[in-house]
């Protein structure tokens, strides 16, 4: 999977646990963009990735994804580290 | 219509799921307001809980509780909680939350101590159900504790005078019997639920300590299925009777071609899978439901089986009704509905010929067709997935429901040789009690207004909730009983009048069960009702027949106690200037009529 393919994942898993389309998803993308990016969301998100993408977040790696774009630097680490 | 998949679901795919799911979408599925309330959070359950439900058509509109309030929630009658006003309260107590020193400095209590705390948490439950019926008289769901996340004293643990487990067991032990001796409350099993997924996976340390979310997405899921079984089970009634094939269903081989001793039931492969399904379904039958035989075979043959197999443990008596012969088998199950007085849409088919089964699909679309898998090992397991049987109570009269069937072929017996049906009637011998409803008879009265399809005039599916609120509302039950030579039928009628205006009362519920139909305990019932409303100042009462597609039985009882048509919404109307007289063909023992 490569960078590009990751990326149109993770747009999808955030339209889908966010409710909006993913065209209005952008690189700057984050909890204070979207309404429906709640702190509940964002949990549910991790566990999204997590189950996509067969990685693990610490505590202290949830609370840093907090754009789309970290989320995608993060992913592109985790997966070609592994 | 929405579509499913099967579980595993990844959490984006059901938060995809849940957020196509509405009152709007779905308006024809059974909606429920719940209200969560939680030692942790339980936000995260929500897309789990909707989901799981929308399999049996069951819509959910959630309501969290801020974590950790559940007896603050529950104690304020002004509380978001009731602000909410939910059809349902589900509760998910945590021991930690509880009591910390039950959880985790149970080494340092004495045995005293130990009830004592256990004691104090059944107490707290006991104010909090009585808060939240006082407040707003909802069924509660009331998880019951789920194993901390650790035991104290390892390999030692289970040697101990107080171990945690011990304690789990003590208390839960208690919130069951609090939750058995009030009605409308319902135990809801998380500890089974943890049991059958392992506490090994039940928590999430990483949720708990960054969202005090406690549950991983295994337990999401066991607690989501449990709840959509419990809600499933308030409103699709259960099936009454199991229809049984019987070569390679009950015992392997075909009796008929390979004899007796050619059969495989005993106790070494495969005959002892086919024992353990046996064994099932006699559990079943202790449950109430009713086993039936459909079988194209030589009768002679398969009652040899039952009467002289050495390891055949169900008997001929077990079978309510019995049509083993060379008919197609959709003529078997019209026969059995009939011969049992039931629904076709009552009975289920098991069966492991796949041709017998969509035969039956295609003739009786009503019958449910359980997929019989290949092997007789995961017969039982198909037989519980199927939820057919599934019921949320069980009542007295289930339990004794065959002795009951049999009873009443013995009085088919007898009206076959009376010469008129007041004779027959008359030979019965017949008490029927009536009574004032009263809380004791609750579960029993709200699986009858769930269940009775053919005499019941109105066909309004109360739930437990919905009757005490009309008994609040100044509204009041009478129910009936009886018992004649033949043993005792148990409570087979009720009916339930509310006051309209002044003076004017209407019938808002009357059925019976169709045991007793044809005998005039339903002129019983209703002479009494009518006394007592008119001992309310009622002179007026209005009747409601609404047709459904099974009560016709019913149709015409208004019409026959003298009502008259008043010509709108199926609404009965009588003055109620005199005293209806009871029947003398049997003996009625009712109520004083000012109760």
């Amino acid at each position: 999977m490569t960078s590009d393919d990751r990326s149109q994942k993770l747009r999808h898993i955030i339209s889908a646990l966010m409710d909006v389309p993913t065209d209005e998803i952008t690189e700057d993308s984050s909890p204070d963009t979207l309404a429906s990016w709640s702190s509940v969301a964002h949990l549910n998100l991790v566990v999204a990735l997590e189950e996509a993408f067969n990685i693990s977040f610490s505590p202290e790696e949830t609370m840093e994804l907090s754009t789309v774009r970290l989320i995608e630097m993060m992913l592109d680490e985790k997966i070609v580290a592994a | 219509m929405i579509q499913i998949p099967p579980t595993p679901l990844g959490r984006a795919e059901r938060s995809k799921l849940a957020a196509g799911i509405s009152r709007e979408q779905q308006p024809e599925w059974r909606w429920f307001r719940l209200a969560v309330l939680g030692s942790g959070t339980t936000e995260f359950l929500n897309s789990y809980l909707i989901v799981e439900a929308a399999r049996f058509e069951i819509g959910l509109e959630i309501w969290n509780g801020p974590y950790g309030q559940i007896e603050q929630q529950c104690i304020d009658p002004t509380s978001e909680l009731f602000r909410h006003q939910p059809d349902a309260v589900l509760i998910l107590p945590e021991l930690e939350d509880f009591s910390p020193s039950l959880a985790w400095r149970y080494l340092t209590l004495s045995p005293e101590e130990m009830e004592l705390a256990v004691g104090e948490i059944d107490k707290t439950f006991g104010r909090v159900i009585e808060a939240v019926h006082l407040g707003s008289g909802v069924p509660i769901l009331l998880g019951n504790f789920p194993m901390p996340s650790w035991k104290a004293a390892g390999a030692a643990e289970a040697s101990l005078a107080i171990s945690l487990e011990g304690i789990l067991h003590s208390l839960n032990e208690r919130l069951r019997r609090r939750c058995r001796s009030v009605s409308n409350v319902s135990l809801f099993d998380i500890y089974c639920t943890g049991c059958e997924i392992g506490w090994n996976k039940w928590r999430d340390r990483r949720m708990a300590a960054i969202a005090r979310a406690p549950h991983s997405s295994e337990a999401l899921t066991g607690i989501a299925r449990l709840l959509a079984r419990q809600l499933r089970s308030w409103v699709v009634p259960p099936k009454k009777c199991l229809v049984l094939d019987m070569d390679n269903t009950l015992w392997g081989g075909v009796v008929g071609e390979v004899g007796l001793e050619g059969i495989s039931l005993g106790p070494d492969y495969p005959g002892n899978a086919f024992l353990d399904f046996q064994r099932r379904v006699i559990a079943l039958r202790d449950c109430g439901i009713l086993l039936a035989a459909a079988s194209k075979n030589n009768p002679d043959d398969v009652e040899t089986v039952f009467s002289s197999h050495p390891s055949c443990l169900l008997t001929r008596d077990d079978f309510s009704a019995f049509e083993v012969h060379w008919e197609d088998k959709a003529t078997s199950l019209r026969r059995i509905a009939e011969t049992l007085n039931i629904g076709i849409d009552s009975l289920v088919f098991f069966d492991d010929n796949p041709v017998e089964r969509q035969w039956m699909r295609e003739q009786l679309p009503a019958v449910t067709v359980i997929e019989v898998p290949g092997s007789p090992l995961l017969y039982v397991e198909a037989l519980e997935n199927s939820l057919a049987f599934d019921t949320f109570s069980l009542t007295e009269e289930d339990r004794n429901r065959a002795v009951l069937y049999r009873q009443e072929s013995a009085r088919s017996q007898v009206l076959e040789g009376a010469s008129s049906l007041e004779d027959f009637i008359r030979s019965l011998e017949m008490v029927v009690t009536l009574s004032l409803l009263d809380d004791a008879q609750m579960p029993r009265i709200v699986q009858l207004v769930g269940k009775t399809n053919q005499f019941n005039l109105t066909t309004r599916r109360h739930s437990e909730a919905e009757l005490v609120k009309l008994l609040e509302a100044g509204g009041f039950g009478v129910v009936a009983k009886a018992r004649d030579r033949f043993g005792d039928s148990g409570l087979v009628g009720v009916a339930i009048a509310v006051p309209e205006t002044d003076g004017v009362w209407e019938v808002d519920t009357f059925l019976m069960s169709c045991r007793v139909i044809g005998r005039g305990v339903e002129t019983a019932l209703l002479a009494t009702l009518e006394r007592m409303v008119r001992a309310r100042g009622a002179s007026e009462l209005f009747g409601v027949y609404a047709p459904t597609a099974k009560n016709h039985p019913a149709a015409d009882f208004y019409s026959r106690h003298g009502y008259e048509n008043s010509g709108t919404g199926g609404r009965w109307h009588i003055c109620l200037d005199e005293t209806r007289p009871l029947p003398d063909s049997f003996t009625v023992s009712g109520p004083h009529p000012d109760l």
